[in-house]
């Protein structure tokens, strides 16, 4: 059969004509076209295979970790003389702590924007992005007792989210189950918690000094008949908690033991500026030596009786940001008894005492589009003169969190700060040129094919 | 022009019709085969440097793999021929190359590789699995059901 199957085979084959002629230099230079275009498109492989591993890469990575920028030379601790708004993809504080931070930010980053804080290093200018572990979601922003830098800058104190509870289960007020501080350099937390069935809420948050921190929470109540918790809340009590200590937090009290009525602010050296009997005479305590506690007059409230922005010298001076017909001013009270006002000066906010004569405030002003900008300014208090501080970026960013201890040092020029390249970025152009690539192969292979 | 060039050019003028006849073989169209062979020798340029010595089991490699990569890609499916052999003698006929040629058409294109390899390039079981690059088991079991078929499609053309 084979034998056959050969001679078959042989005779069928011999029945195709003989070929017409060739050109062999054709087929040769055809051949090497072909060597040409397959070694190009091999490279063309190699790059889509590179872009698609960073692609890959940048996906896997968490954001910010992409492009980190090598550490900024340290120097004394400073603010910075202008703030910026942070770029995508921060590097992460866990990932690479630059601690202390003479700043603290929220600012919205991304499409859609999420909010993030964001810590200023004191010592490089470097950004990073901080996630405050059980703390309250970042979109809630600083208002008056979410989070708080300390005056150092290192450790922010924020409060701890009850686990499970959402603010909808307590009439919109967040449960929370005690506060925490973070520590700017390593990352690490400690936590001090509150007993309470249904969690507390929080009243006040600041700091004494660069270890001690003051706050005040009130215990959330249950529904009556029901195991639910209510809509009420406790006016609740304030402690003082030694964050470098090993004791626990011990209640905040004048001498004698009377019950203190307010905290309004603190001196950032160990003393608070306190109101025991709501708005009638304040003092500066040590909540270590209570029965030093110093009288100051302070004028507090605005025309409409809401409070506002205080700040406390440490020789009893107090600069408020003081209300009126036309919104917010600077007032100040010396210890004498002596008060000025500073009305052409809107300040809406006062970060603290730079000196004994110079506080830094907040100013608002009008600009030309008519929205308005603000600025952080350094007021004398002798003449009413104020000076530039900290250029805001044109954008406008939230309030910014200040270490108070680095009001007395003049700021520094940090520079623009180098910005980490979004992994999206990354991402984005490897997926382009990935699709381009292909469509370009895509094509030459239909050409090829014709 | 290059050495390597005139050793192609001497190459393809010397064994381009043989590898024809191989070609047509493999694909059942004179047309085809042509175009196949054609193939074949345009992939071997890029090769040319180190299988000038001996190229023609590359060439012929490519031309079996080329036949069946074809197959697979254009799903090419000669048009067989209904029309049978009157009788089968022993000397070959017009009826009986027909009959052949039909019956290889039927084959699955690496069975038609593997017998052309095999019964008409005279080729060892291992030289067809390097050839086609399958193993010599695939090439035993590929050739057996090959035949089997080609038995089958014999006596049906005797019927």
């Amino acid at each position: 059969m084979t034998e056959q199957l050969h001679e078959r085979l042989a005779d069928l084959a011999g029945d195709v004509a003989t070929p017409a002629p060739l050109d062999p230099a054709g087929l040769w230079h055809t051949g090497k076209r072909r060597q040409r275009r397959r070694t190009a498109a091999a490279a063309v492989a190699a790059c889509v295979v590179v872009l698609a591993g960073v692609s890959g890469a940048g996906l896997l990575l968490p954001s910010g970790d992409l492009s980190q920028a090598p550490s900024a030379t340290k120097t004394a601790p400073a603010l910075p003389d202008r703030l910026h708004v942070p770029g995508h993809g921060l590097i992460s504080n866990e990932d690479d702590p630059a601690g202390p931070f003479a700043v603290l930010l929220s600012a919205g980053q991304g499409w859609p924007v999420k909010t993030s804080l964001v810590g200023v290093s004191a010592t490089t200018g470097e950004y990073r992005r901080v996630t405050l572990p059980g703390g309250l979601p970042p979109e809630l922003g600083f208002s008056e007792t979410a989070a708080s830098l300390s005056p150092s800058g290192r450790y922010v104190a924020y409060w701890l989210q009850r686990p499970g509870d959402r603010a909808d289960d307590h009439g919109g007020m967040e449960a929370l189950s005690g506060v925490a501080v973070y520590d700017t350099r390593t990352g690490k937390v400690r936590r001090e918690l509150v007993d309470a069935p249904y969690g507390i809420s929080a009243w006040a948050l600041l700091w004494v000094d660069d270890s001690r921190l003051y706050f005040r929470a009130g215990e959330i109540g249950g529904a009556p008949g029901t195991d639910r918790a209510s809509s009420s809340r406790a006016i609740g009590r304030g402690w003082v908690w030694d964050v470098d200590g090993v004791q626990r937090r011990v209640p905040l009290a004048m001498p004698g033991g009377e019950a203190i009525d307010d905290v309004v602010a603190s001196d950032g050296h160990g003393r608070l500026l306190v109101d025991p009997r709501g708005g009638s005479r304040y003092f500066l305590l040590d909540p270590a030596h209570p029965k030093e506690a110093q009288q100051v007059r302070v004028r507090r409230s605005d025309s409409n009786g809401t409070s506002s922005a205080v700040a406390a010298s440490r020789d009893g001076k107090t600069a408020v940001a003081a209300g009126d017909e036309h919104g917010s001013f600077l007032a100040v009270t010396f210890p004498d008894g002596r008060a000025r006002n500073f009305r052409d000066l809107r300040a809406f906010d006062v970060y603290g005492w730079a000196d004994a004569t110079h506080v830094v405030v907040g100013l608002g002003a009008p600009s030309e589009d008519g929205v308005g900008s603000t600025r952080i300014a350094e007021v004398d208090v002798t003449t009413g003169r104020s000076a530039p501080f900290i250029r805001m970026p044109s954008q406008q960013l939230n309030s910014p969190e200040l270490a108070s201890d680095l009001l007395g040092t003049p700021p520094v020029d940090r520079g623009e700060p180098d910005w980490p390249t979004d992994p999206r970025v990354f991402i984005g152009l490897g997926v382009g040129a990935l699709v381009l690539l292909l469509g370009a192969l895509g094509v030459w292979r239909r050409r090829e094919q014709r | 022009m290059s050495s390597a060039e005139e050793q192609f050019t001497a190459y393809v003028g010397a064994r381009r019709p043989a590898l024809v006849r191989t070609a047509y073989l493999l694909t059942g169209s004179a047309e085809d085969a042509e175009d196949l062979v054609q193939t074949a020798l345009i992939k071997a340029v890029p090769k040319w440097g180190r299988i000038a010595d001996d190229p023609e089991p590359y060439v012929r490699a490519i031309l079996a793999r080329e036949s069946v990569n074809r197959w697979r890609r254009r799903r090419w499916r000669e048009v067989t021929s209904d029309m049978l052999p009157e009788t089968r003698t022993a000397e070959v006929d017009v009826a009986g190359r027909e009959a052949l040629r039909s019956a290889l058409a039927r084959l699955a294109p690496r069975q038609r590789a593997v017998i052309v390899l095999r019964y008409y390039e005279d080729m060892t079981e291992r030289q067809t699995a390097e050839a086609l690059g399958i193993s010599v088991g695939t090439v035993k079991s590929q050739c057996r059901d090959a035949l089997a078929r080609l038995r089958v499609s014999e006596l049906a053309a005797l019927s």
